[in-house]
């Protein structure tokens, strides 16, 4: 089992700068989060955050969002400062429950092996937050394959995904990352 | 499971029914053969729609979209308005998202990647091979679906669907789709006006319009939407190519293989060479359309 755990006013937070009522286009975000290994669960505990901003985006609409290198490199270096794992987040405006779309997967699959190679194995969370719902997919070393994000805690709430990615997932690219 | 979804679990299992609910489909031109389409998948309780259509109705569509109503103003009527309506009217709880812009469109090809199935009811070979490429290269299963009526001295009268479900065979290489005029289509207007200046005028520079009626379009809508059925439910592989003729009252079902060194089977299914698909496009033939 695989959970992301955040406190309640870094996710209120959160949800503002992925949402924000004055922009219609997707935003991003990134927590560094300290992984704790409990029996087999996994969980990704935020300590800080990175709001992208529009300096850090390439381009960004409704339903597509890319991020500078420059951004990359940076969260990855800040990851690696703070010996962090990285969890991004993006959202998602179309009125779908979440799901990593096939230009997310197509992303991840280029970003994930570069981030494990530059975190030198950290765990990975992608997150993707839809109007009304979230899913996230996480890669954890010893498994060496994407793995579905069961639920977000957020202070004493937990709040469950819609598991829809990872058949997505298997479906483009099988069991390997 | 709710209980209107009854008889369709009955057929297909609670499994096979979640996966429909679980689905968002994408569907490209909202016509003849997109209304039922439409109409269909909100019937087997698909759970979210992408509507991708630039056109309004016009007055020669009445005599074959369902859902289209006497007193609808045309003029003045969004083709993805209408596909929203007859989604809504069978299943209000469904998820919808309206593009009213070309497919080949940064507004197109966004709300497109957002889907896990597409269908394609167009009457444009430029796009057909557009999407034949986008949904290969983010394995995308692909149902395309045409009518035909070729009003000859014989006159022959049916249609077609194409299903490219899993890198084994599209439209490209079942030798489907007429590639000249994708490519004309695709190329731009000093493209036709060279083509033509060399072979005199296309038919389809003549902007005629064709015949066109709603039984014709119910049929291939219906295949199509079995193939995408049994495809999603597990029932069975969805068949690649099957023709009607309904000149001659008949559906038949292609066993011929796809050529195996297929560019868009082999070369680009599942998204291999990593590149999104924007800037694919852009590189290949120009900024989109806005």
């Amino acid at each position: 089992m695989v959970r992301m755990v955040i406190e309640a006013e870094r996710f209120d937070t959160l949800l503002q700068h992925l949402f924000p009522e004055d922009f219609a286009g997707e935003r991003a975000a990134f927590l560094f989060a300290k992984t704790v290994s409990d029996g087999g669960t996994v969980q990704f505990e935020a300590v800080e955050h990175l709001f992208v901003d529009e300096s850090g985006v390439r381009y960004s609409s409704l339903g597509y969002l890319e991020l500078t290198d420059e951004t990359r490199g940076r969260v990855i270096k800040r990851a690696h400062d703070l010996e962090t794992s990285l969890v991004e987040l993006h959202s998602h405006r179309l009125p779908f429950p979440a799901e990593f779309s096939p230009t997310d997967i197509d992303g991840l699959r280029e970003f994930v092996p570069h981030v494990w190679w530059r975190l030198k194995g950290r765990p990975y969370l992608a997150v993707v937050a839809a109007p009304e719902s979230f899913d996230g997919l996480a890669w954890i070393p010893d498994t060496e394959r994407a793995e579905r994000l069961d639920a977000l805690v957020i202070g004493d709430r937990v709040i469950q995904t819609t598991g829809r990615s990872i058949r997505g997932w298997y479906q483009a690219y099988g069991r390997s990352i | 499971m709710e209980d209107r979804f009854d008889r369709n679990v009955r057929f297909f299992g609670q499994e096979g029914q979640a996966r429909l609910r679980e689905s968002t489909v994408a569907v490209v031109g909202i016509g003849g053969i997109g209304t039922h389409v439409v109409q269909q998948l909100a019937f087997l309780g698909v759970g979210g729609l992408v509507l991708i259509d630039h056109e309004d109705v016009s007055e020669s569509n009445r005599n074959r979209y369902v859902g289209l109503q006497h007193d609808d103003p045309v003029p003045g009527m969004r083709k993805v308005d209408l596909g929203e309506r007859i989604a809504v009217s069978v299943d209000p709880s469904m998820h919808i998202h309206k593009t009213p812009n070309s497919v080949m469109s940064h507004e197109g090809i966004d709300a497109l990647m957002k889907s896990r199935y597409v269908f394609g009811c167009v009457d444009c070979e430029g796009v057909r091979l557009f999407l034949t490429e986008a949904c290969a290269r983010y394995a995308l299963p692909y149902v395309d679906a045409a009518t035909d009526i070729l009003p000859e001295e014989a006159l022959r009268y049916g249609g077609r669907v194409c299903v490219a479900w899993d890198g084994h065979g599209c439209q490209v290489c079942l030798g489907v789709l007429d590639n000249a005029a994708a490519h004309m289509a695709l190329g731009g207007e000093s493209v036709r006006r060279e083509r033509a200046a060399i072979y005199g005028v296309e038919h389809g520079m003549l902007d005629m319009v064709g015949p066109s009626v709603v039984s014709l379009n119910g049929v291939i809508a219906s295949v199509a939407v079995t193939e995408f059925m049994v495809g999603v439910t597990g029932l069975r592989k969805p068949r690649r190519l099957l023709t009607y003729r309904g000149h001659l009252g008949g559906l038949t079902v292609s066993n011929d293989e796809p050529a195996p060194d297929c560019y868009y089977c082999t070369g680009l299914w599942g998204g291999r060479g990593g590149q999104e698909l924007r800037r694919f496009w852009e590189h290949k033939h120009g900024n989109p359309e806005p």
